[in-house]
């Protein structure tokens, strides 16, 4: 049976972050993300803002993710606070595209370079830990921060598809790239 | 492992996990056995329901158990305690539920299963009432939760979303209830 713990999930520490497994009390939090208009313009469908219901199940969702796959999103945490701020980490349900190095923040710690923090030490795990030849990251045509933070990973812009009905990139980036 | 693992006579119930993924995913394209639990969706929407069920293990300590035939290993469904968000979530209470697969349907393994559960959640969740959210044209179901005890207790309950376009009837019983006529 393939069946992984989520509890037992690595936790990797950042200069000023950690990444960790999700917990129960990452819920209001992770709603308050989710309800943020600015926040959820280019992670939702239709581009709304999530009602606690939703994102309860997205967040068992990411967590499910874990136990299915054995790795998946991680929940982050700001060291200084405690506080968290966001998830990154390894995405790939049913029917996606590729495996994905995903990030999202709350937009009260954008601009730090938590997200650039953050997703390179999971693009670092992902590349040590999953056989996988080469990362990709689904974006939208007009997430501007999101594109500058793929470049300054190494990735390139490569295809352009339709997803939940709106233009997104797929961004990539090969495993001899990485750095 | 994220929680038990229960048999009865002819079921094992366990959390989910990856290998169950062709068995739900075919249940989901099932029109009838759909039709009043969410409705049919494609693969890629089965998967994330199906790995609902095992983050609510995870976060929560319960979620929907996948069932399979002890003889064969089949996966027939899933049936368990369910309560997305927990207790401060908007669900209307502490639910055991179940879904069948059309193939596995009308041998009682429904009921089978359900009691399991339902004396797992008594015994292991601190419950003191269970309830069932079931459409009023159901007719196993209803069927099935008044085999098991329970007795409607509210009509026309509102779901949280993303079901707050169905109404349900709450079948429900107390735990003292189902002890007294469980322990033997």
């Amino acid at each position: 049976m393939n069946l992984s713990d989520p509890n037992a999930a690595p936790r990797i520490e950042t200069k000023h972050l950690v990444l960790r497994p999700w917990r129960a009390d990452d819920f209001e939090p992770f709603a308050a993300m989710m309800a943020d208009a600015e926040v959820a313009r280019f992670l939702t469908v239709a581009q709304r803002p999530e009602d606690r219901a939703a994102a309860w199940r997205e967040m068992a969702l990411f967590v499910g993710h874990w136990a299915l796959r054995g790795y998946g999103l991680f929940a982050v945490e700001e060291k200084a606070s405690g506080a968290f701020i966001g998830r990154v980490g390894a995405w790939q349900p049913e029917g996606w595209v590729g495996l994905e190095l995903g990030w999202a923040f709350a937009r009260q710690h954008w601009g730090r370079g938590y997200a650039f923090e953050a997703a390179h030490a999971a693009g670092a795990w992902v590349f040590a830990t999953l056989p996988c030849d080469r990362v990709v990251s689904l974006i939208h045509n007009d997430n501007a921060r999101s594109q500058r933070l793929a470049e300054r990973l190494g990735m390139r812009r490569s295809a352009l598809t339709l997803h939940a009905g709106m233009p997104h990139d797929i961004w990539e980036l090969a495993r001899a790239d990485w750095r | 492992m994220i929680g038990p693992i229960l048999t009865t006579a002819r079921l094992i119930l366990r959390p989910p996990a990856h290998e169950d993924f062709d068995g739900f995913a075919e249940m989901a394209t099932e029109e009838e056995t759909m039709r009043f639990i969410g409705g049919v969706a494609p693969r890629d929407a089965a998967w994330r329901g199906m790995a609902s069920l095992a983050g609510s293990w995870a976060l929560l300590g319960y979620g929907m158990f996948s069932v399979l035939r002890r003889d064969t290993g089949e996966w027939i469904g899933r049936i368990g305690p369910w309560r997305p968000g927990g207790k401060e979530g908007a669900w209307p209470g502490d639910e055991v539920g179940w879904g069948v697969k059309a193939s596995a349907a009308g041998q009682g393994y429904a009921a089978e299963g359900a009691t399991a559960a339902i004396d797992w959640a008594f015994d292991h969740l601190g419950w003191d009432h269970v309830i069932h959210c079931i459409d009023k044209k159901n007719a196993p179901s209803i069927a099935l939760a008044l085999r098991l005890g329970s007795q409607c207790e509210r009509e026309d309950v509102v779901l949280a979303p993303p079901f707050e376009m169905h109404k349900v009837d709450l079948y429900g019983q107390s735990k003292a209830a189902w002890k007294a006529r469980h322990s033997s």
